[in-house]
């Protein structure tokens, strides 16, 4: 009897664990969150590369921002305007992906096509013969925790622990984007997929 | 025996506290002040609780400085950041060098010894003779030690620590049942929760709990060598100088994110988790499987004998278990084929061979396994044969006379000033650190000294009573 009281004195605060759980995390489940600008064609693009709107012949360039809000940096997307020549499935020479990885989380960017930034026992050897037979290939989503590699056409994992861990392979979350309008600007009007998950379709 | 000392304007209120605290738990624990040098790692445990009570007063003195506070523009430039309060802490505050430095030297020294004491009374059976509480609290106190150090080095909110923070996110998330739950409770609505989360938990409420758990973990007889904990200090005082903590690079998220090496007790899941291998399995089953072995050791190792040949399997699964943790530890530093070393900029040294990685572990602790009962066998047989009774070598003792004991004294005295200068005029000079250093090697002449003068009060006491006779 003195274990129902003290259950039934305890029962009320049971919901107060929310508490712990504020709301606000729906962001986190995809979907369409709205029509936002994020990016302007004059826009300087990582790496120095000069205005993304420009297309490159040496290789794609990015930029970052935040989608679609400022809650977190999990919320942050890489914007790549794709080297000469290179085509999204969809036929857009622009493609946007969450930047969180599905592997472990950590915020992966984009490296160029061109990126000389051969390295051989911790020496920069750019000169060196041996880089062109470098084994993962430049252009790519390179995640600085683990290793894993995205696909930058399509974001789907080809290498490092995203990609062979059978359990993992989805394809990282994909910003939805219109392409520049005609002041130049970029919206986003939604991420398919989960972020730090990936998508399942 | 010493005569009993008659009472005196010192004494007095010593004897009159002494009785009065009889009535408190103080003296629930009986302090044994060591009258000669003691191996120190017969009391590692009471070294961890100085770290751990410097790092108390540290961490009290960086909060009055330290915002956790986290705000993005909506273009994703940081508005505020904790980073900024760390900056400020540690090129702007007087002394504020000095307190980073040393929480975070002392933050490693309290990891380092709390695995150097688990390691030692594992060896020495510490686990039997009705200990089994005192080692179960201490796996916990151990756990909630990492924790404390992990959430410790998020809170700069450097690139370094967002990715460590995304890591145990997501480690966390890929559990299974309470994992999402601890997720959401860890995470809140956002960074800014999460960074208040953590903060919270490193400066109250872990801490807390290390506290209450301390009072089942702490054994009655506590070996207090202050000669030997200020040498100790002194040293980390010295590392903390040498090698001041980086502030690492500013977290952004529209920022760059390098490759960057978690510290050095999470290095070995760091290199797990590079094989690509299921990462619940490596980053938190595979923790957890091995606490829980450490765990449940004095449940199954239920032997009444404590020396080591007469428990071959427990002392090779602790060789092994070593062997392992330095292995991984060491292989999260640098590449995949750990021969070059890990790149800051290079992405391809990062991913790990699993049939490498795996295949150097299970040598390892075959070799290891095999070479302690090889060790074993050999003392157990040389113990077998007969042996001819060995006089014992009674080598006698070197004492010092009292005037090479007084020119010592002196001596290491004249070096504690000279460290005292030394240090003022590199503060003013601007080399906080080196002054840092200094103030150690002071700390360390004055554990010198002490144990000097504690040697040379014994000898005289020894001398007073062979006079007396």
């Amino acid at each position: 009897m003195a274990v129902i009281s003290g259950g039934i004195a305890i029962a009320p605060w049971v919901p107060s664990g929310g508490f712990l759980l504020p709301g606000g995390t729906s962001v986190l489940f995809g979907g369409d969150f709205g029509r936002k600008k994020i990016a302007n064609v004059s826009d300087a693009s990582l790496e120095g590369q000069g205005p993304i709107g420009d297309q490159d012949s040496k290789g794609g360039r990015s930029l970052f921002f935040l989608y679609p809000d400022n809650s977190d940096p999990e919320l942050t997307n890489v914007l790549v305007h794709l080297q000469q020549g290179q085509k999204a499935p969809d036929g857009s020479e622009w493609v946007a992906y969450n930047r969180t990885c599905i592997h472990l989380r950590c915020l992966v960017p984009y490296v160029r096509a061109d990126d000389d930034r051969c390295y051989q026992n911790g020496q920069s050897a750019s000169n060196s013969p041996d880089c062109t037979s470098i084994a993962y290939p430049r252009g790519t989503l390179h995640c600085p925790c683990h290793g894993s590699v995205y696909r930058v056409l399509d974001g789907v994992p080809v290498a490092g622990p995203a990609h062979n861990d059978p359990a993992l392979g989805r394809p990282i979350p994909k910003v939805v984007i219109e392409g520049p309008d005609l002041n130049g600007d970029i919206f986003a009007t939604g991420i398919i997929g989960q972020i730090g998950y990936g998508r399942t379709s | 025996m010493a005569a009993r000392r008659e009472p005196s304007l010192y004494t007095e209120p010593i004897e009159w506290l002494k009785q009065r605290l009889e009535r408190t738990i103080f003296f629930g624990f009986k302090f044994t002040f060591t009258e000669r040098f003691v191996s120190p790692l017969s009391f590692l445990g009471m070294l961890t609780t100085v770290a751990f009570l410097f790092l108390g007063i540290t961490g009290a003195l960086l909060m009055l400085y330290y915002q956790p506070l986290f705000q993005l523009a909506n273009n994703g430039t940081v508005i505020q950041t904790p980073y900024n309060s760390v900056a400020l802490i540690n090129n702007k505050i007087a002394f504020g060098l000095w307190m980073r430095d040393l929480h975070y030297t002392l933050s490693n020294a309290m990891v380092l010894l709390a695995f150097l004491h688990l390691f030692y009374q594992y060896f020495a059976g510490r686990y039997k003779l009705r200990y089994e509480a005192l080692w179960v609290t201490g796996m916990i106190f151990g756990i909630m030690t990492i924790l404390e150090a992990y959430t410790g080095y998020d809170l700069i909110e450097s690139v370094r620590a967002q990715l460590a923070i995304n890591i145990g996110k997501a480690l966390m998330q890929s559990s299974p049942v309470v994992g999402p739950l601890l997720f959401q409770l860890m995470r809140g609505a956002g960074i800014a929760d999460l960074l208040i989360r953590f903060y919270a938990a490193h400066v109250f409420i872990l801490p807390l709990a290390m506290i209450l758990v301390m009072t089942i973990h702490l054994p009655r007889a506590l070996v207090v060598d202050i000669p030997v904990i200020s040498m100790v200090l002194g040293m980390i005082f010295i590392i903390a100088g040498l090698f001041p903590v980086e502030l690492g690079v500013q977290f952004s998220p529209v920022g760059e994110v390098g490759i960057t090496t978690p510290e050095w007790y999470v290095n070995g899941l760091f290199a797990y988790l590079r094989t690509g291998i299921d990462r619940f399995f490596a980053g938190v089953l595979l923790p957890t499987i091995i606490i829980i072995i450490f765990l449940i050791v004095p449940f199954l190792d239920i032997g009444r004998k404590l020396t080591m040949k007469d428990r071959p399997f427990w002392v090779a699964l602790g060789i092994m278990g070593a062997a392992e943790f330095t292995l991984t530890t060491v292989w999260g530093f640098r590449a995949g084929d750990i021969i070059s070393p890990l790149s800051d900029l290079d992405l391809n040294t990062l991913p790990i061979s699993v049939a490498a990685f795996f295949g150097a572990q299970t040598i390892l602790a075959v070799v290891s396994y095999l070479s302690v009962y090889a060790i074993v066998r050999r003392q157990r047989a040389r113990m077998a044969q007969p042996r001819p009774p060995t006089a014992l070598k009674k080598g006698k003792p070197y004492s010092l006379s009292r005037s090479e004991y007084q020119m010592i004294l002196f001596g290491v005295v004249g070096f504690q000033v000279l460290f005292d200068i030394f240090a003022f005029l590199a503060y003013a000079k601007g080399f906080s650190n080196i002054a840092l250093a200094e103030i150690g090697a002071s700390l360390v002449g004055f554990g010198i000294v002490y144990h000097m003068f504690r040697v040379g009060r014994a000898i005289e006491t020894k001398l007073a009573a062979v006079s007396v006779k």
